[in-house]
């Protein structure tokens, strides 16, 4: 069963305002210090996709953008300008893999989540002939 | 007040193009060197196309008592640049647990975004909760 892991660069008020304009995420919350901080908060914090995302793109980068059938993930705990983060993922079976994003300092789980991958990646032997479709619509989906 | 609350709502319906540059803009935002592919929560720019405080106040919702559980998406044809993507978000499930400090409301969101050409390219589902108030 496989493993990675990888640890990000401290997270910036830069990249949290990059991510707003790039997903059209204007909570005030995420990109204003005053507002955050009369709304109860030490200040900004990352939008919940702008994790996703980050975590997305290893997941990606590890397993193949075009081998992932499904992606998902459950948001535990707010991230903050200056947290690094520890992007985990291990496998559990065949096709699933449990992920995990830790916060370096503290070590608490900031988010969970899982990636499925497609079942062509996995072609049985006894199954060569339509294993061969499956390949070459998986590599299909690579190449877009 | 929230009989209209159930499976099946429309809550919006968005179509937008995937642009080259919104690519490139959205991984650069992650940190990704790979700036030709569609990323894999590329979808969340379709949050340029949404009226978010519209929706809260179609669900029925207090804007300062939600939180987003989670999202997820499901990979069917491949989207790449230059396709656009349609998708309508639909109420699909609508749970309500009572605790001591009150009622939370937890609703399940379904976006399925079609290509131009008609097929079915990702689901995305969002948990929105309402927390006690």
């Amino acid at each position: 069963m496989g493993a990675f892991e990888q640890l990000t660069a401290p997270i910036t008020r830069t990249q949290i305002v990059r991510f707003a304009g790039a997903a059209g995420d204007f909570n005030a919350m995420h990109h204003d210090e005053p507002f955050a901080q009369a709304n109860g908060q030490p200040s900004v914090f990352a939008m919940g996709q702008l994790t996703a995302g980050l975590l997305g793109s290893a997941v990606a980068e590890w397993l193949g953008r075009g081998n992932l059938a499904g992606y998902g993930v459950r948001f535990k705990d707010k991230v903050w300008p200056g947290d690094r983060l520890m992007l985990t993922g291990r496998q559990v079976d065949e096709r699933r893999w449990d992920l995990n994003v830790v916060r370096e300092a503290d070590d608490v789980v900031v988010m969970t989540g899982w990636a499925i991958v497609r079942p062509s990646q996995y072609p049985r032997p006894e199954a060569a002939s339509s294993a061969a479709g499956a390949r070459s619509s998986a590599s299909a989906i690579r190449s877009s | 007040m929230r009989e209209h609350l159930a499976p099946g709502l429309l809550v919006d319906e968005v179509e937008f193009p995937v642009e080259e540059g919104k690519v490139m803009e959205f991984a650069r935002a992650l940190g990704d060197t790979d700036l030709d592919t569609v990323p894999l929560t590329f979808t969340a720019v379709a949050g340029h196309w949404r009226d978010q405080a519209a929706m809260v106040e179609l669900l029925g919702l207090e804007l300062p008592r939600i939180v987003i559980g989670g999202s997820e998406w499901e990979y069917h044809a491949p989207v790449e640049i230059g396709d656009r993507l349609r998708g309508r978000r639909l109420v699909s499930t609508v749970d309500e647990k009572c605790g001591a400090r009150g009622t939370m409301t937890i609703i399940a969101l379904e976006t399925r975004f079609h290509r131009h050409d008609g097929a079915l390219a990702v689901v995305q589902r969002d948990t929105v909760i309402e927390l006690p108030g």
